[in-house]
């Protein structure tokens, strides 16, 4: 690998990476509250989780930057208060991949939860067991293969960002370039489809190792539970 | 005392249940589908009542007039589903502290129940690996180490076969001291005979009459009466073991079982059907019946299937005798005439 091609890979590793870290609990508890919390807003919750599935990536890159970017109000305050800057910062491509693979892994976490036994949440209730006690002494435990694939998914994912990612915190090599990001400058310049190739090969290899990885630990796990 | 008085109307089926009963064990007795399930769902919290009030020593866990709907896990109510639901994930001792670790108090100890339901060489288990029985013991006791303010009981020898039946429902009688209230809903005549202190009649989703068992079992007039298997109650202790009987006292008079293995001084209580009971002008002399014993006809109630059914007082207490009605004819039996009842089998519980 070049040193400009390791750069990618890393840059992609560390964006995702730290995405998947903040993005898998959150995700988690939203889709415990979707599959299993009854209260007035459920709906418009549900709605607001699935919007960056189906807006353009660009407008939600776009959408971070009015929020994020220095000028808005909330991106100064983090960046005076915090020294936590957003805009053309690898953090920043963390949390556009976080927004954008967020909705991927609530529905694949939700759809386990989903398929769990009511009897056995019953019976957690007479228990005593109240509804956040139920999602770590009960449905958590049973919906951990759920859980795994969905970090799987939303790694891998989190590997390809683009749209959102470049909208966001614009393409530094060494800092927000992450393989599909090389990728695109690569086919930018002339004579650069040899790299873009080199890159694609790359990034189809991580993607498929992370495929394989995700179905042996789910294997594992059904084996386990 | 256990109040209920409530209205659910749960997809299609309507359910009016009121009764007031003092803390024991309480049966609900009804064919499948009057609405026993749906009446301890309510009391659970696990289903809503439309309307009413559900209230146990004065407090109430839900009250429509009140806007007071307790969710199920802070009513302390333990509930022991037909079906187990024992947790998966968790070893058979898991299931059991789930709901002790919960509790305020920790009156009831794991020790104490894992002796009492004999479920120790379980406790490393998963409950996969678990028998019908097995299943069901470890339910009863998760249930029981929760504290609960009232226990509920969803039909709870269902998934148990005959055999191991007598088995539980001995473990049921001995569990109850770690409970003040049980709740417990079936359609065996059978389990609610040998268990329930009082007995609540439901029919076609409605309660129709609350009643202390052995005057219900025995009441003539009433439907139970009209099975085949009717029978009476009486609830005694065991007074003397000779080689091959063993005598209960009861009232003020006695009856002799077939040798028991319980201690002197033990809760028994006998189960006499009503076709096992013969009635005699004279008290006969060399017959096999262990069991004379004299006795007053109260009612003589005709049945639909030609049998006459002849409710007793004894010294031991009331008993039932089925006869033709030949043999009320040829006897001439009536109400206040002295006989004698010759009881030629009683079940023990």
């Amino acid at each position: 690998m070049t040193p400009l091609e390791l750069q990618a890979v890393a840059a992609s590793l560390v964006v995702s990476g730290r995405s998947l870290l903040f993005t898998l609990p959150i995700a988690t508890a939203i889709a415990y509250v979707l599959a299993r919390g009854r209260f007035p807003g459920r709906t418009a919750l549900d709605a607001i989780v699935h919007t960056p599935l189906i807006v353009p990536p660009v407008v939600v890159g776009y959408a971070l930057l009015i929020v994020f970017g220095l000028n808005a109000p909330l991106g100064r305050w983090l960046n005076d208060v915090f020294g936590v800057r957003f805009v053309f910062a690898s953090a920043g491509a963390s949390l556009a991949t976080a927004v954008m693979t967020a909705p991927l892994m609530i529905r694949a976490v939700r759809l386990s939860l989903e398929a769990q036994d009511e009897g056995l949440n019953e019976a957690a209730r007479t228990l005593g067991a109240g509804f956040w006690d139920r999602m770590i002494s009960l449905h958590l435990p049973l919906a951990w293969p759920g859980v795994l694939a969905a970090a799987i998914l939303g790694f891998a994912a989190g590997l390809g960002e683009f749209g959102a990612v470049i909208t966001f915190v614009s393409n530094i090599p060494g800092e927000t370039q992450t393989l599909p990001l090389a990728i695109y400058s690569a086919l930018q310049q002339p004579d650069g489809e040899a790299a873009a190739a080199r890159l694609a090969a790359l990034s189809i290899t991580l993607a498929l190792f992370g495929l394989v990885l995700s179905e042996a630990l789910v294997r594992y796990a059904r084996r386990r539970t | 005392m256990i109040e209920i008085d409530i209205r659910v109307r749960a997809g299609g089926f309507a359910l009016d249940a009121a009764f007031t009963l003092p803390p024991g064990f309480i049966s609900v007795f009804g064919p499948s589908g009057a609405g026993k399930t749906t009446l301890l769902r309510a009391v659970a919290g696990l289903e809503t009542p439309d309307e009413g009030r559900i209230a146990i020593d004065g407090a109430p866990v839900f009250d429509s007039a009140a806007g007071i709907a307790l969710p199920p896990e802070t009513r302390r109510f333990g509930y022991v589903f037909q079906d187990a639901r024992l947790f998966p994930h968790l070893s058979v001792r898991g299931n059991l502290l789930y709901g002790y670790r919960r509790a305020a108090n920790h009156a009831v100890r794991l020790d104490d129940i894992v002796d009492t339901l004999a479920i120790a060489p379980l406790l490393d288990r998963s409950p996969r690996a678990l028998s019908g029985g097995e299943r069901q013991r470890v339910a009863l006791g998760r249930a029981l180490l929760m504290q609960p303010r009232l226990l509920l009981m969803d039909e709870p020898l269902a998934g148990v076969d005959a055999a191991r039946k007598i088995e539980i429902i001995a473990l049921i009688r001995t569990v109850r001291r770690f409970v003040p209230a049980i709740v417990h809903v079936s359609h065996d005549l059978d389990e609610v005979s040998a268990l329930a202190d009082h007995i609540v009649l439901i029919e076609a989703g409605r309660t129709v009459r609350a009643a202390p068992a052995d005057a219900l079992l025995r009441d003539p007039d009433f439907a139970i009466a009209q099975r085949e298997d009717a029978r009476a109650i009486l609830d005694g202790t065991i007074a003397a073991h000779g080689d091959a009987i063993t005598t209960v006292a009861l009232g003020r008079g006695t009856l002799a079982i077939p040798r028991a293995p319980l201690p002197r001084g033990a809760a028994v209580r006998l189960q006499v059907f009503a076709r096992d009971v013969s009635l005699a002008l004279v008290p006969p002399q060399s017959i096999s019946v262990r069991n004379i014993t004299p006795a007053r006809i109260v009612a003589i109630r005709e049945r639909s299937d030609a049998q006459v059914l002849i409710a007793l007082e004894t010294d031991a207490g009331a008993l039932m005798a089925l006869v033709t009605r030949d043999a009320v004819r040829d006897l001439n039996l009536a109400p206040g005439r002295e006989v004698f009842a010759l009881v030629k089998a009683v079940a023990v519980r």
